[in-house]
């Protein structure tokens, strides 16, 4: 078979040169081609054009785009979109676009509903592990809304399987019985609820720890650029979802305000949407 | 979903189906109960399709009156299983009406309900159609 050669930017010593002419690598070694520099450069550009125009569209109020409603409105759709589906399946969900550039790390923070989002039938009991004196028990009890609060009557009711830990979503201890509860390792261990000061659940005041724990839903901004938040089912009333939203409006613009970098993120569009209905833009900003 | 699907699936419920744009006697229906099985055999096909067709623009037109969906599993052929469609009272106690839903069209079915309901026609400038915006971008 024949070797082909390019002749294209030779000097005339090369182009002479009976070695260049049998040589295959003489194609490697000639001038490098611009191509693959002038095509990076028109992604860049593109890439560039497509952050500007998703900043313009975020900037843009909400009733400018095409499937705007109000929030009472949105929540009527919603409302006749799941008549008829067991109200299990009814979770109502917002979803909010973020706009960041090329670098900015991603958003997380936490969110307080002031109406609990979990169902009746979840678990959501919280147990706490403490030697204290009957005044705090009668605290964590009434003030905290902790459904269990013992030492080691607690341990020995936990041993004999007189409690029903599938019920309970959190527990917490002080350090004056933590490390007597290694012996419940096996049974609190594979359902996370084995207190330690590894996880921030041991602490001589556990006011605030629970406080934080119990109410919050911690979010992250996966690779998507959006974040969507569970904020009630449809047998709220609309003032109550109206108000776990502006929950969720909080807890994000304070994670903004906590992003580290030179340009932070931008909050775009907010949709809300049910399980089986169409999503709906409402005002978010 | 592209925003023209969106669009008409929300105009679905409260602009596109006309026949069950009415506005429901609350003082005198208190709730309505259909019940039918999850598979279409044994002619319960009409009442899922009325549930999936009708049953919203009922809904989105009377949105504080209960309505409630019983679907049952079942897959024995010779069982039989109740496709029935009730109105009850204010007090839930006592049932006004009841109809057979059993080989019967989705459409049949809305018409049948509707001669059942205490009921009138919206007023054609409560009737909602969506109409989604041109984006300038």
């Amino acid at each position: 078979m024949m070797n082909t050669v390019v002749l294209r930017s030779y000097t005339a010593s090369e182009l002479f040169c009976t070695k260049r002419f049998i040589s295959t690598s003489s194609i490697l070694l000639g001038p490098k081609s611009n191509d693959a520099k002038v095509a990076r450069d028109k992604s860049k550009k593109k890439e560039l054009r497509k952050l500007a125009m998703n900043k313009n569209i975020a900037k843009d109020p909400a009733y400018n785009q095409p499937l705007y409603m109000p929030l009472d409105m949105a929540l009527r759709y919603l409302r006749a979109a799941e008549v008829g589906y067991p109200t299990s399946q009814q979770t109502i969900s917002i979803t909010t676009k973020i706009v960041r550039d090329k670098g900015t790390p991603n958003l997380r923070g936490k969110v307080f509903f002031p109406h609990s989002i979990e169902s009746e039938n979840s678990k959501s009991k919280i147990m706490v592990f403490t030697n204290n004196d009957q005044s705090q028990i009668d605290y964590y009890k009434n003030e905290l809304g902790c459904d269990y609060v013992g030492g080691q009557d607690l341990v020995d009711a936990i041993q004999n399987d007189k409690i029903n830990l599938d019920e309970i979503k959190l527990s917490f201890a002080t350090p004056d019985i933590a490390s007597s509860l290694n012996k419940l390792g096996k049974k609190l261990g594979p359902k996370g609820l084995l207190p330690s000061t590894k996880r921030g659940t041991v602490a001589e005041n556990l006011t605030n720890i629970i406080k934080e724990n119990s109410a919050s839903y911690p979010f992250t901004q996966k690779r998507a650029d959006a974040i969507s938040f569970p904020v009630g089912r449809l047998t709220f009333s609309d003032l109550k979802l109206a108000q776990n939203i502006n929950a969720v409006r909080d807890g994000l613009y304070k994670s903004l305000s906590e992003q580290q970098s030179r340009k932070p993120s931008i909050v775009g569009h907010t949709y809300i949407t049910s399980t089986n209905s169409p999503a709906i833009t409402i005002d978010f900003k | 979903m592209s925003i023209l699907q969106r669009a008409q699936k929300i105009n679905k419920i409260s602009f596109t189906t006309k026949l069950t744009q009415v506005k429901i006697d609350h003082e005198k229906v208190g709730k309505i109960k259909l019940v039918f099985q999850r598979d279409n055999m044994n002619g319960h096909m009409g009442a899922r399709k009325f549930w999936k067709n009708y049953l919203p623009t009922l809904k989105f037109y009377n949105i504080d009156l209960p309505m409630e969906v019983v679907r049952i599993e079942n897959k024995d052929k010779n069982k039989e299983i109740p496709c029935i469609l009730e109105i009850q009272d204010k007090s839930l106690n006592k049932e006004i009406a009841k109809l057979d839903m059993r080989n019967l069209r989705d459409t049949e079915i809305a018409e049948k309900l509707l001669e059942l309901l205490p009921h009138v026609p919206v007023p054609q400038n409560e009737i909602i159609e969506f109409v989604p915006k041109i984006m300038k971008h």
